[in-house]
């Protein structure tokens, strides 16, 4: 029996063990950041946190108190559990919560004991924290930080009724109001430390967000509920009465993800869109670079690009009401005056035929930073110092960059042309025009239009391999890349780098480069298509290969700033 | 009140164009005759920045400041002329702008040059005027024969007050003053400056970056022969 008993008791203390902290934050809660400490220290010891400019300034600044703190890890925290920080608004406070685990009671209340006058209250095994709207509860190896921040409007507006609860007639408003909000932060705080009522880990949503690859998360659970709670109950909102409503923008939950990962550096943001922007959102988007772009894309020729795929004419139908629900919910005494302008525009706009002028397929190309000579004057003196104007040579930086923008409506685009021509706007030549620019532009400009596409390109060599019957290409995983998504920017890291001019440069940022180059590869962003309700974005940062972790070259990066 | 919102805004458009840029040149020539009259002869000359002025005059602003257009640029120009032009002992007011290349030239014949301290006081702050008073920028003793360049502000120290990157522009930035007399000259207290073949000539060439560093500066007592 006994042993029974004990075999319970060992699972029951496991399972309450690994039983996570999540389960203290209520389903309700409207944001929840976690920071993954075990993943953070598989990628880099305490040691290492200590000795980066970071630890270092927040070791300085404890150790000044208490001198034998020496260590992130002197603070009493379980640094390789996961920490959380959650945020609950009402109509009168909103409370900020920082939960984490406890491994060395006794050291974090020593550094909380050597840091503040206020005096820690101890029930059972329960130690409690009391100053003004924060409140700290702790036992042996959980502890709860809780903020309130009272809702300046909910004061102003129930001024009276509160005044009668003055406890005597020399408190001032603000200080019932202080009192008051203490009290409410400080049973907050004790329902959530000894919460066992329905979690987060119910929401369906928040799970769907978690990643317990991460190593910091952010989940929001509704964009609008967010703003309108930190909209609506600010001071500046109050006072210039601007109300707004949020409830017709068509954002759901939104989530970020950080990965530190041994190649790239990866920060991936999912927004929910609600069914109505959802089919809105869904035709913008359902547009596929053409193929015949990529015959005039040559990988070797690019320092970053820029691709976007929409559907100009679904853009164009769509894109009025959903402008009408943003500003309508914005400045709700317009509402009635943007839903009529959003009519209007559709009114007025022939969207088929601007979707075939414009396809809304457009790939953004820079190929190269060449340099260019430019002319100045200056000052030449006799002997007799009179003066002579003369005029020298320098050079510049000068861009090629390779715009083209799909088009199916090659017949009205000669007309144009024909009309440029014709007012000199443009010369004619063979397979190309060549636009006239002011004689200060650092480039030139030529305008092809080929494949239904409408080449603008600043190149010479460009707009050589571009009316060639055989152009060069090389897209490499870039196609599938641009494919798949509705929008890319990408930038060879390196190689930019390599052309800018860095003589030139500040020695500050000629460092800053010299880190950029040795340590990080390409950089890509790319918006996805929408999946079900989902829009999903990602920014990629590579590292260079000889690094051991991101996570390195970023604790490297903050020391070098702090240098 | 409200010109003075825009001389301000002005001023900070100025100031920003030379810290986007940074290569510009400032000439300051004057010829004074035995008198004590002369002319002077003020250039700015933003031509090496020309292709970076370009592209911030396509933007509307810039860092929240509104970037001039050609016309405000003409109409504030002209402004400075009208002050200048009005200037008691002051005359022969000509001036050239190049937009083209950015380059602006002011001259005009004084009296005396008290009248370019009078110049130089109606672009300043009652209180900046008042201190100029007591430091003349420009004097002129006949019977010490004494030509002095000097100024009141610590320019080293105004420059130091601006941010440290925005100070890299003044990198390429150069002041050059020039100054002919009718008599050789004897002596220059600034021993940067060069003294011409004929003697009666002197200029004195001056990176911003040096006068930053207060390793040089433009202020000079120059002796002529008596």
């Amino acid at each position: 029996m006994r042993k029974i008993i004990l075999i319970s008791a060992i699972i029951a203390s496991t399972l309450s063990f690994s039983q996570s902290l999540e389960t203290k934050i209520p389903a309700e809660v409207q944001a929840v950041i976690s920071i993954n400490g075990e993943n953070l220290l598989d990628l880099m010891t305490v040691t290492d946190l200590d000795n980066n400019a970071i630890g270092k300034e927040i070791i300085k600044d404890v150790s000044r108190k208490n001198p034998d703190f020496n260590s992130l890890s002197d603070f009493g925290f379980d640094l390789e559990s996961k920490a959380f920080y959650f945020y609950q608004p009402t109509d009168s406070i909103s409370y900020h919560n920082f939960l984490i685990k406890l491994k060395d009671r006794k050291a974090f209340e020593q550094m909380l004991d050597s840091n503040t006058s206020v005096a820690v209250n101890r029930t059972g095994n329960v130690s409690s924290f009391l100053d003004r709207e924060t409140t700290i509860m702790w036992n042996d190896n959980t502890l709860l930080f809780t903020a309130g921040e009272p809702s300046y409007s909910y004061f102003k507006d129930n001024e009276e009724r509160f005044k009668k609860q003055a406890e005597n007639e020399d408190e001032y408003y603000y200080q019932t109001k202080i009192r008051i909000a203490s009290g409410w932060t400080s049973n907050y705080c004790k329902k959530i430390f000894n919460y066992n009522g329905a979690s987060i880990l119910l929401n369906k949503n928040y799970l769907e967000a978690k990643d317990n690859k991460a190593v910091a998360s952010a989940w929001i659970n509704n964009y609008i509920e967010l703003m309108t709670s930190l909209t609506g109950r600010g001071l500046f909102n109050y006072s210039i009465g601007l109300n707004p409503n949020f409830n017709n923008l068509g954002f759901g939950s939104m989530n970020f993800n950080l990965y530190f990962e041994k190649d790239a550096t990866r920060l991936t943001y999912t927004m929910n869109t609600d069914n109505k922007w959802k089919k809105s959102i869904k035709k913008m988007y359902k547009s596929k670079i053409n193929r015949s772009f990529f015959k005039y894309f040559d990988i070797n020729d690019v320092l970053g690009y820029t691709s976007i795929a929409l559907n100009t004419e679904a853009v164009l139908e769509e894109y009025p009401n959903m402008m009408s629900d943003i500003y309508g919910g914005i400045l709700p005494k317009f509402k009635e005056e943007t839903a009529v302008s959003a009519e209007l525009l559709s009114l007025i706009l022939d969207e088929k035929a601007i979707g075939e002028l414009i396809t809304g397929n457009a790939l953004l190309i820079l190929n190269d930073l060449g340099e260019k000579e430019v002319t100045y004057t200056t000052y030449e003196y006799d002997d007799e110092y009179n003066e002579t104007e003369v005029e020298k040579t320098k050079k510049e930086m000068s861009p090629d960059f390779t715009f083209m923008i799909g088009s199916e409506n090659e017949e009205f685009l000669y007309k144009v042309i024909d009309l440029g021509v014709k007012h000199s706007a443009f010369e004619k030549n063979a397979n190309y025009y060549k636009l006239n620019m002011p004689n200060d532009v650092p480039f030139d400009l030529y305008a092809i239009i080929k494949d239904e596409i409408v080449f603008i390109t600043s190149s010479e060599k460009q707009l050589k391999n571009i009316v060639s019957s055989s152009p060069h290409s090389n897209v490499g995983t870039h196609k599938n890349r641009i494919r798949k998504n509705a929008a890319v920017m990408y930038l060879n890291i390196e190689k930019l780098l390599s052309k800018l001019p860095v003589d030139e440069f500040r020695a500050d940022d000629k460092k800053m480069i010299s880190f950029a180059s040795k340590n990080l590869g390409n950089a890509y962003y790319t918006l996805g298509k929408v999946k079900g309700s989902k829009l999903v974005s990602e920014i990629t940062v590579e590292t260079a290969s000889n690094r051991e972790n991101s996570l390195r070259v970023l604790l490297d990066f903050i020391d070098f700033l702090a240098k | 009140m409200i010109t003075m919102i825009k001389k301000i805004n002005y001023l900070f458009v100025f100031v920003l164009l030379l810290i986007c840029t940074g290569c510009f040149e400032i000439v300051e020539e004057v010829n004074l005759n035995d008198d004590g009259s002369g002319k002077v002869t003020l250039t700015l000359n933003l031509s090496r920045s020309r292709t970076k002025i370009n592209s911030l005059m396509l933007l509307d602003s810039v860092n929240n400041y509104k970037v001039p257009t050609e016309k405000e640029i003409r109409k504030h120009f002209s402004d400075i002329v009208k002050k200048v032009k009005s200037t008691e002992e002051i005359s022969n007011v000509a001036n050239s702008i190049d937009l083209e290349n950015y380059i602006f030239t002011l001259s005009c014949h004084f009296n005396n040059v008290e009248a370019l301290n009078t110049v130089v006081s109606n672009f300043s702050s009652k209180e900046e005027a008042k201190r100029i008073k007591n430091h003349k920028h420009f004097s002129y003793n006949t019977s010490e024969q004494l030509f002095t360049r000097s100024y009141h502000y610590d320019l080293a120290n105004e420059i130091k007050k601006t941010k440290m990157e925005d100070r890299e522009v003044f990198k390429t930035a150069s002041i050059t003053t020039i100054y002919r007399f009718p008599k050789p000259i004897v002596f220059a207290k600034n021993d940067a400056a060069k003294i011409s073949k004929s003697k009666k000539a002197i200029m004195l060439k001056v990176s911003a970056q040096d006068i930053i560093n207060q390793k040089k500066s433009i202020k000079n007592q120059i002796t002529l022969q008596k």
